[in-house]
């Protein structure tokens, strides 16, 4: 599987958005990519907005990384703005993907042209025909290129929902992982498996994962020892109170269909802006 | 391995990180990343060494690449020189690591650019990667005098070896208060005796501007400049003392 990461820039913000794709080698599904359905990722946008970069990375190990550069990028070619002045709030479109298994997910389109954001005066949030056929023809690519859906699921484990951790101490094996045990310990946890948590207590374990790899199992049946990356502070053992886990991974479903709910917007924090908070992309060399 | 300037990853800002560059060693080395022209080619192949900023709580460690170490910001500036063309490096050394063994192909004569990626710009600084090519040649190697205060009839010191840096962009100051600007600075060994003469008025935090030491670049030429500010700084594990100049005369 690979994660298709689309970097956008409009005037000084920018913003990627995430996608995963079956295969092994980006190299060779960069290749597939079509500067036609390169086109069609920006040109509902405005016409300020640009692809930068499209970034393909195999999720497996080992995780080779290959870069997209259409160059000169292809962008937007909805007219940018009204004329009364300049943006000083980003309007995202919220589109709802369906799979074909029925897997759901929510992605905010973002860098619209304003003259296709437009709300009627009843409240509803109207799309533009053309915003309607953009991002339709966005999809119908993804579709032909089988990008998925990426969710999380519970695989069965043994009648049991949560498990909870107990004795967090530092690692021997790496000072930067840190170990705990399970209680119940029974169903055991495969090294590689992905494991969610809840009930973190965030003053004891600042900066826990949510959700970790198990890095390494260590111990003899049935005190096993789960080591995940996290780097205990002062590396003292800690008593988590509470701290469950459960394992989960993660599946995809191919996007089968698109459907506009909404339009999203908030202001930008600062005047003359266009979207929120984050910079532009740059290429970047080491 | 080099990318000499290639574009390997797409990113907001940049960093400091450490990566494992070799198949056979656990020996891990330090990068910066840094900004690169649009136009720069980007890696022709599927590599190991792209960012993994944003997947450190979602994906193990891979053995070779990114290391989930600490990584401080830092500014986007290229090394100095920088190169804008060649590769180091094949396919599987890109994707798998190299051996400690490999023959590491030897550096142009003052740069940390090894021969195997073009030749550096000599006394380039890479402003062009900031959409300032104009600025091209805006670093040099030199020697100056330092004349103790400002106007002194003879140099306190001669022949000091001083990098001497065109800065005017950044160094305009902001008015109405702090208004210290300055078109160039020197780096200077930390030995070198030489002052800036601003001060503060207690209780307010206004920066009174007055002369400085006067420094001649180069040694024996008549343009002077006036030190307006003097600084410790750290460059590339080296201090230095960096002195801001405003030119006086050509």
């Amino acid at each position: 599987m690979l994660k298709v990461v689309f970097f956008y820039n409009l005037a000084e913000s920018g913003w990627s958005e995430t996608y995963y794709a079956p295969g092994s080698d980006p190299k060779l599904f960069a290749a597939t990519l079509t500067p036609r359905f390169l086109a069609n990722a920006v040109r509902f946008r405005s016409a300020s907005c640009v692809l930068k970069a499209i970034r393909l990375t195999r999720v497996e190990p080992p995780r080779f990384s290959f870069l997209v550069r259409p160059y000169p990028p292809p962008q937007g070619q909805q007219t940018a703005a009204v004329a009364e002045g300049p943006d000083v709030s980003s309007t995202d479109a919220v589109i709802l993907l369906t799979g074909q298994g029925s897997a759901t997910r929510r992605v905010y389109m973002r860098g619209l042209a304003d003259l296709d954001v437009r709300r009627d005066a009843f409240g509803v949030d109207l799309i533009s025909p053309q915003l309607s056929q953009g991002i339709e023809l966005f999809r119908t690519g993804m579709t032909s290129y089988g990008f998925t859906i990426r969710f999380l699921m519970r695989p069965p484990n043994g009648g049991l929902i949560w498990q909870a951790c107990a004795l967090v101490t530092q690692s021997l094996i790496n000072p930067r992982w840190t170990k705990f045990r399970l209680t119940p310990s029974v169903p055991a946890l495969a090294e590689q498996s992905k494991v969610s948590f809840s009930q973190i207590p965030s003053r004891l374990l600042p900066g826990w994962p949510r959700i970790a790899t198990i890095i390494r199992v260590t111990g003899i049946a049935p005190d096993f020892d789960y080591h995940i990356a996290y780097a205990l502070p002062g590396g003292v053992a800690v008593d988590p109170k509470g701290l469950r886990l459960t394992p989960v991974l993660y599946n995809h479903d191919p996007i089968a269909e698109q459907q506009f709910e909404r339009f999203s917007e908030h202001k930008t924090g600062r005047p003359f802006g266009t979207l929120r908070g984050r910079a532009r992309a740059r290429t970047l060399s080491l | 391995m080099n990318p000499c300037g290639r574009i390997v990853d797409v990113l907001r800002s940049c960093y400091t990180a450490e990566m494992r560059f070799f198949k056979d060693s656990p020996k891990k080395t330090r990068v910066h990343w840094y900004a690169v022209p649009d136009t720069a080619e980007v890696i022709p192949w599927a590599h190991s060494f792209a960012s993994r900023i944003y997947e450190r709580d979602d994906e193990p460690q891979e053995a070779i690449g990114e290391l989930y170490a600490p990584t401080p910001w830092r500014a986007c500036s290229p090394p100095c020189p920088t190169t804008s063309g060649g590769l180091c490096g094949d396919e599987a050394a890109w994707q798998f690591g190299v051996s400690v063994a490999a023959v590491v192909p030897p550096p142009y004569p003052n740069t940390n650019v090894p021969t195997c990626c073009a030749q550096p710009l000599v006394g380039s600084c890479g402003g062009m990667a900031l959409g300032r090519a104009g600025f091209g040649a805006c670093h040099m190697e030199s020697t100056c005098d330092i004349y103790s205060p400002f106007g002194a009839a003879a140099p306190s010191a001669t022949n000091v070896a001083c990098q001497f840096v065109q800065d005017l962009a950044v160094g305009r100051g902001t008015a109405p208060v702090n208004t210290v600007s300055w078109t160039h600075y020197i780096d200077v060994a930390e030995g070198v005796s030489i002052v800036d003469g601003c001060t503060r008025t207690p209780s307010l935090d206004n920066i009174n501007y007055f002369d400085g030491d006067e420094v001649r670049i180069p040694t024996g030429g008549a343009t002077r400049y006036v030190v307006v500010w003097v600084t410790l700084c750290d460059t590339e594990g080296t201090v230095v003392k960096r002195c801001y100049l405003l030119r006086h005369s050509a």
